[in-house]
């Protein structure tokens, strides 16, 4: 998924104020860099968010089948 | 690479304190990987060229430096259609009866004084501004007090449904409107009767106000409207809806009494006034400058009664469309 980096840094370090992400400093090919991970928090929202996302999902594809058989 | 540490520079200064080190720190390394990415791919290093380019892609740094701020506002979109609101009407009840009066002021002056009319203008300009700039300071203060409070004690989310008001017809007339008309004109028209009855020479306390002849004609006039008005009134209260007839008599009402008063205003209506012990040139003068003041005003008399008038054709639209249109808007169940 292609993502400004001025948007997914910020982004990133919201979701780390909100507790749903634990980073670190690490060194990777002689370079600093900053490693994000999903925390526990962030796997039950994210099983939350999955669920209700799904949810929206089935309910747009009811949707769209019943205008494409009234259409027809 | 200079141009990347200045550019660091340049966001580091709009971050907040505790979290300055960690984003530039981390803003940079990221620069710096692209920057190694793409010497990769030419297999050179970048020109400064290359460089800006590439920092312009990221952003201005007060820009890049903002989406990593809390998002913050001065009236938030909860409050700003309520802001608006007061500002119009802040600006309606006060600002534009400010520019009336301070104009009728500066009249008045360059009459007595022959002030220049450049001199007016430029004095006008200097008292506008601060005028304004209060007014909308004012309110965008009390709206930012009310924006923290509203932040933290949520007192918009705090309301009933039945305290709203009932659902308004247009074409009701009010209880209210047609009891104050209704004694207004009873009063004005037992005045007019039983105190300046077909007489130019009024006596009060001792002060004798003398009119001009003319005055027996506005008198008539004045009569005729109040009645046909107290009539209108009564039937406003007994039948309140707006009908096409009413609606057009109102119209007509208001013409002549519009026409009577601008007519009053430009006929210097005062012969003369006697008040005890005050010189005969004293009150000589009061009389011309109320006779003078009145001609002054015409023009705004004249535009006064522009806009009765414009509004008394807006409701007789008003009602005509209803008629014409009954089921697409509320119907008007009491209407004769």
């Amino acid at each position: 998924m292609a993502i400004d980096e001025g948007t997914l840094y910020p982004l990133l370090r919201r979701l780390e104020s909100q507790g749903l992400l634990v980073s670190e400093w690490r060194e990777e090919d002689k370079r600093n860099k900053r490693f994000y991970k999903i925390s526990r928090d962030g796997k039950l929202v994210l099983k939350q968010l999955l669920a209700e996302w799904q949810g929206i999902g089935l309910s747009l594809d009811e949707i769209l089948k019943e205008s494409v058989h009234g259409t027809h | 690479m200079e141009l990347i540490d200045r550019y660091l520079q340049a966001v580091k200064f709009w971050l907040p304190k505790n979290q300055k080190q960690d984003i530039i720190a981390e803003l940079s390394e990221d620069l710096r990987s692209q920057v190694e990415d793409r010497e990769g791919e030419l297999g050179r290093e970048l020109n400064e060229a290359e460089t800006a380019d590439l920092l312009k892609q990221r952003g201005r740094p007060v820009l890049v430096a903002n989406r990593f701020l809390p998002q913050e506002h001065l009236i938030g979109p909860v409050l700003f259609p309520i802001y608006v609101f007061v500002l119009k009407i802040v600006t309606a009840f006060y600002l534009v009866p400010w520019v009336l009066v301070w104009i009728g002021i500066a009249v008045s002056r360059a009459a007595h004084s022959g002030g220049s009319l450049l001199g007016t203008i430029g004095s006008f300009w200097t008292s506008f501004w601060p005028v304004v700039f209060f007014m909308i300071g004012g309110v965008t203060s009390v709206f930012a007090v009310l924006e923290r409070v509203q932040a933290k004690s949520k007192f918009l989310e705090q309301w009933d449904p039945r305290k709203l008001p009932p659902v308004r017809d247009p074409n009701r007339i009010p209880l209210t409107n047609s009891v104050i008309e209704l004694v207004a004109n009873l009063v004005c028209c037992i005045w007019l009767i039983a105190g300046m009855w077909y007489q130019t020479v009024f006596h009060f306390s001792g002060v004798v106000i003398t009119l001009v002849p003319a005055w027996r004609y506005f008198f008539w006039g004045f009569v005729l409207v109040t009645v046909i008005n107290t009539a209108a009134a009564g039937i406003n209260l007994l039948k309140p809806y707006w009908t096409w007839a009413r609606a057009s008599v109102r119209l007509v009402s208001d013409l002549i009494g519009s026409a009577l008063f601008c007519w009053f205003m430009k006929s210097d209506i005062l012969v003369g006034i006697s008040v005890p012990n005050v010189a005969a040139e004293q009150t000589a003068q009061i009389t011309h400058a109320i006779n003078w003041w009145n001609s002054k005003m015409f023009p705004a008399a004249v535009a006064a009664c522009v806009i009765i008038a414009a509004a008394n054709t807006y409701r007789i639209v008003r009602v005509r469309t209803k008629a014409s249109h009954p089921v697409a808007l509320n119907t008007a169940s009491g209407a004769c």
